[in-house]
């Protein structure tokens, strides 16, 4: 007995010591959920570690404690050497020089879009893995709505209502499904409505607000907006586990069209096309104010940043570089459905839908930049707090009005502890 | 034999079946796990007690390769090993003396390690502290911890019962001119068998099944531990509930043959710590 | 205390049990378990977090903070709520259990094996296990649908009435088996003699119970008590696995709220929420192990 354990010790001693000298060169990436695309990412990387010769190692973390993760790992100096955000919220979210600055890399002069990445400076903080904006809006299912002779296009707010109601009375379906489990996805109806309805009344209400000139209780489109999103709870147009529902069942139930609608981003849809081939999805903005209907877009894109306190930052960077190349950048396009981020992607492969809906409202002006866009300085381990109000919205916990105060006192507790003027 | 005798067998009988029935309570959830993970993802998304209608031992080759478990378990092994050899060889001594030694220091000590018991851990000074120290991140960083954490109730149990062995024995060996250091090796460890089998076993356990230090204190994936890939892995097969009910049974496996194997002393070791309360 | 007499004493305990065995388990212990909790205390009164490298004092700001948060009171009434009920259901279980077990089963072990096992099972998979059971179309729906209540059906992890509930159940499923074997142990180092004499006497099962059994219990139901009420006043992973606070933070308890403060970067405040659990644990634990002494001494 003695000798056995003698024995598992010391193979346990030459594992340890081994591990970590044969560990060689590695490439940790850190990503979560929601933006990491097990299939084509692992072929990619495939193809970068044969040939640069390395070995690269995704992080993938759970949605709702990756930035929690990442920023402990950071203060300890202990961080991966790329990571994926969003950019640009993400240079605000963190300290100035914790990212490196790309400017000079060989795939900067071909992006397509290198607003999205560059900071008022001119510095590039992370490469875009995809370029246009992002798009939120109702995405439908196209059948459900000719067999129910649906409304494809509702003007107005009562018109939008009354699709869910015949969807209810039939019974087949759930008119609109939500995720509520990733609360990330909650907060998405309220960025639709605040920022229709909000910020086209008073284009500067979301930096005022920042600035401590205006408080959340003060901002009365909100808890109207809030009422509108209880309400669809309460006249039972969801789906009952919605809270306990994850993005990725609710995508799959509305792929696999047990739902007529969803409200989400246009990476909702993007792999359909090579999942549900014969599904048809069509879209349409809520129509908050009555005839105006507007996409609620926002000024991020999916970005991969290189940590300036990693310990392999030149290799991290050539990694980048191998990611850019159309032989690999080409199998992301093909795989995701997003609008190529490089001018020498040939391949778009941008489902039909969003070709239409950007013709349809970007082109004709109709469309409004979420509220975050304009408070880029929090960071989703805040906001947690602020979707985790919304479920109480939903469960009853609390009135609109008792969100919009507890929130306001939990903005002014995190602006005092950041340092932000005026607070 | 007596009608009374025969009927209070039956009436035992009964009460064992009643019992074993009763045990269903804990074997439905396992059930379902351990089904789950030889079906189909369509069976298993039906989540029932039905068994699989074929048996994919499939599913397991699959998760342990995609899963990166052969990794993982060596890592969980790794680290228990680690903290495991550590916490007993330095908690033995330690307990040997806070047993015997009836001082205000010692007595001081002993409810310092009682502590422990039921303190909780201060993580992030704990991470800042490895980070001072070089080895954040690192297999020892984690190990050195968790040895930390766990040697109040590796103190707790074995100077239970060492104050239930009779100080005439080591006395005895004084006497004949042995030193301190040889009487505890040769003549109080042997004696010590049966609660140091508990007491690997229970820490064992506890560090094998812990997902919070190692995920705050193991940087790359390559040294995860085996509960913190599931979360991973959960992450990526989300939908595919066959392959993470494998997952969830491949990790629970060795806990529970070790229990299996160990369950004498464990109970032995109860036996002990209840009298010696 | 010391006379003179006990100095040749102490010399020969100074001689046999050196202190110098002592140390290493001690310095690991002081170093990394201690170390951190003691500049855990110092750091509750500063403003230290994750987005400013200044740390300054603040005095007992941060508590006051604490006090206001509007999930602290339902942190704290949870909090109790997990503690009185998983430890009324644990020790209740475990001791009918060790009871039935006590008597001349020919499946002792094998039964005795089952109940105990879930202890040995990580969280992390039990968690994910009775998630997948109490979906909105997992077994216990299914369950529940084919005994005729299909109105009762719930999604039991996503309402705010049943969340903590749930969370209650997995805890008190894992660790009944614990206690069970803790009781065991003490039942069987009652000697037999006892309940011979007291038959004897005349004395029914119920009276042997109330006079032999129970009192014999007492050490073992003081282990058996402080161990389900201070792991339920310190519990975080069933709670975090399972619902996550969820819904909304329904089911938040103390040791979560402290990590929602870690979670967010606010350090300081969480190292005195820390503090303050540690002496609400510090109090408890005293207490009980105080009262259940006493209740010995007075047998």
């Amino acid at each position: 007995m003695r000798r056995i354990l003698r024995l598992a010790l010391a193979m346990a001693f030459v594992l340890c010591v081994g591990s970590v000298f044969a560990a060689g060169k590695t490439i940790v990436i850190m990503s979560h959920q929601t933006k990491f695309h097990e299939k084509v990412e692992n072929q990619i990387m495939a193809n970068i570690e044969k040939k640069l010769g390395i070995k690269i190692e995704y992080q993938v973390l759970p949605d709702g404690n990756w930035e929690q993760v990442f920023r402990t790992k950071l203060a300890a100096g202990d961080a991966p050497d790329l990571v994926i955000a969003n950019a640009p919220p993400s240079f605000d979210q963190f300290e100035a020089g914790t990212f490196v600055d790309l400017a000079k890399e060989p795939w900067v002069s071909k992006m397509v879009n290198p607003k999205a990445v560059t900071d008022p400076k001119g510095k590039i903080y992370a490469q875009p893995r995809f370029s246009s904006g992002v798009f939120i809006l109702i995405y439908y299912n196209k059948k459900i709505f000719k067999e129910l002779n649906l409304n494809p296009s509702p003007n107005t707010y009562t018109d939008f209502l009354a699709n869910m109601e015949k969807v209810k009375k039939s019974g087949k379906y759930t008119p609109i499904i939500f995720s509520n489990k990733d609360k990330w996805s909650t907060q998405i109806f309220m960025l639709c409505g605040n920022g229709a309805l909000g910020k086209t009344r008073d284009p500067e209400i979301f930096k005022k607000i920042v600035a401590n000139k205006l408080k959340w209780v003060d901002f009365p489109e909100f808890q109207v907006v809030m009422a509108k999103f209880k309400e669809l709870f309460d006249k039972g147009y969801t789906n009952k586990d919605s809270l306990t529902t994850s993005f990725d069942d609710a995508k799959a139930a509305f792929g696999m069209g047990k739902a007529a609608m969803i409200l989400n981003g246009d990476w909702t849809i993007g792999d359909f096309a090579a999942k549900y081939p014969d599904f048809e999805v069509g879209a349409f903005a809520i129509p908050f104010i009555d005839k105006k209907p507007m996409v609620t877009t926002a000024n991020w894109v999916d970005g991969i940043h290189v940590v300036a306190s990693g310990k392999q930052v030149d290799l991290a960077k050539k990694v980048l570089a191998e990611i850019a190349k159309p032989e690999n950048y080409e199998l992301w396009a093909a795989d995701t459905g997003f609008a190529p981020a490089f001018t020498d992607c040939k391949v778009d492969k941008q489902p039909p839908v969003v070709q239409e809906l950007i013709k349809k409202y970007i082109k004709t002006g109709n469309f409004v930049y979420q509220q975050n866009d304009d408070m880029t300085m929090i960071n989703d381990d805040v906001y947690q707090e602020l979707w985790s109000y919304y479920i109480e919205l939903i469960t009853g916990d609390k009135t609109p009005l008792e969100v919009a105060q507890a929130w306001d006192a939990k903005f002014a507790e995190f602006m005092k502890m950041k340092g932000v003027a005026g607070w | 034999m007596s009608a009374e005798r025969t009927w209070r067998k039956i009436r035992l009988l009964c009460f064992e079946a009643m019992m074993l029935i009763l045990t269903l309570i804990v074997i439905i959830p396992l059930l379902v796990m351990v089904f789950g993970s030889f079906k189909n993802a369509q069976e298993a998304s039906l989540f029932n007690l039905k068994p699989p209608t074929k048996w994919l031992f499939s599913n397991y080759a699959y998760v342990f390769v995609h899963g990166k478990l052969g990794r993982a378990l060596i890592n969980s092994f790794i680290v228990a090993f680690g903290s495991v050899g550590i916490s007993i060889v330095a908690s033995a001594p330690c307990s040997y003396i806070l047993a015997r030694r009836h001082t205000r220091f010692t007595t001081s000590i002993y409810n310092l390690f009682l502590i422990g018991l039921f303190a909780p851990i201060a993580i992030v000074p704990t991470v800042f502290l490895l980070k001072y120290m070089g080895i954040l991140g690192d297999y020892w960083g984690l190990i050195l911890v968790f040895s930390a954490v766990r040697m109040s109730f590796c103190v707790f149990l074995f100077s239970g019962f060492i104050k239930s062995v009779p100080r005439e024995i080591d006395e005895a060996a004084y006497i004949d001119g042995a030193r301190p250091t040889r009487v505890f090796i040769s003549i109080i460890a042997p004696l010590l068998k049966p609660v140091m089998v508990t007491n690997l076993a229970i820490t064992t356990m506890s560090v094998w099944n812990d997902y919070m230090l190692p995920m705050y204190l193991l940087s790359s994936p390559s040294k995860w531990t085996m509960p913190l890939t599931i979360y991973s892995f959960f992450g990526q097969y989300f939908r595919d509930w066959n392959l993470v009910f494998a997952d969830l049974t491949i990790t629970a496996l060795p806990m529970i043959i070790l229990y299996l194997f160990a369950q004498k002393y464990i109970v032995a070791g109860m036996t002990v710590g209840a009298v010696k309360a | 205390m010391q006379g003179g007499n006990s100095k040749p004493r102490l010399n020969i305990e100074r001689h046999l049990f050196p202190y110098y065995l002592i140390m290493p388990a001690l310095l690991l212990y002081a170093l990394f378990f201690i170390l951190p909790i003691m500049s855990s205390f110092l750091l509750s009164c500063t403003d230290w977090n994750v987005y400013r490298k200044a740390i300054n004092f603040n005095g007992l700001s941060n508590f006051l903070v604490i006090f206001k948060n509007d999930q602290f009171q339902k942190a704290i009434a949870n909090t109790g709520k997990y503690a009185v009920v998983t430890t009324v259901f644990k020790l209740g279980l475990g001791l009918l259990l060790a009871l039935a077990l006590n008597r001349q089963l020919l499946t002792k072990s094998l039964i005795r094996t089952i109940f105990y096992m879930p202890a040995v099972i990580s969280y992390v998979v039990l968690g994910l296990v009775f998630s997948s059971i109490l979906k909105m179309d997992g077994l216990l729906n299914h369950f529940i649908h084919s005994i005729g209540f299909a109105s009762v059906e719930l999604d039991w992890l996503g309402n705010k009435f049943t969340a903590l509930y749930c969370v209650m159940a997995l805890d008190i499923w894992k660790w009944s088996g614990l206690c069970m074997a803790i009781f065991l142990a003490g039942l069987q180092s009652i000697p037999s003699d006892y309940y011979e004499a007291s038959r004897i006497d005349g004395a029914g099962v119920g009276q042997q119970f109330r006079n032999i059994t129970l009192p014999m219990l007492t050490p073992v139901l003081g282990i058996n008590f402080i161990l389900s009420f201070i792991g339920g006043i310190t519990s975080f992973d069933s709670v975090y696995i399972l619902t996550n606070n969820g819904p909304g933070f329904a089911s938040i308890v103390m040791s979560t709220l402290v990590f929602t403060y870690y979670t967010k970067g606010y350090y300081g405040v969480a190292s005195a929420m820390n503090l303050m659990l540690f002496i609400i644990v510090a109090f408890i634990s005293i207490f009980i192990a105080a009262y259940f002494r006493r209740k010995e001494v007075e047998l």
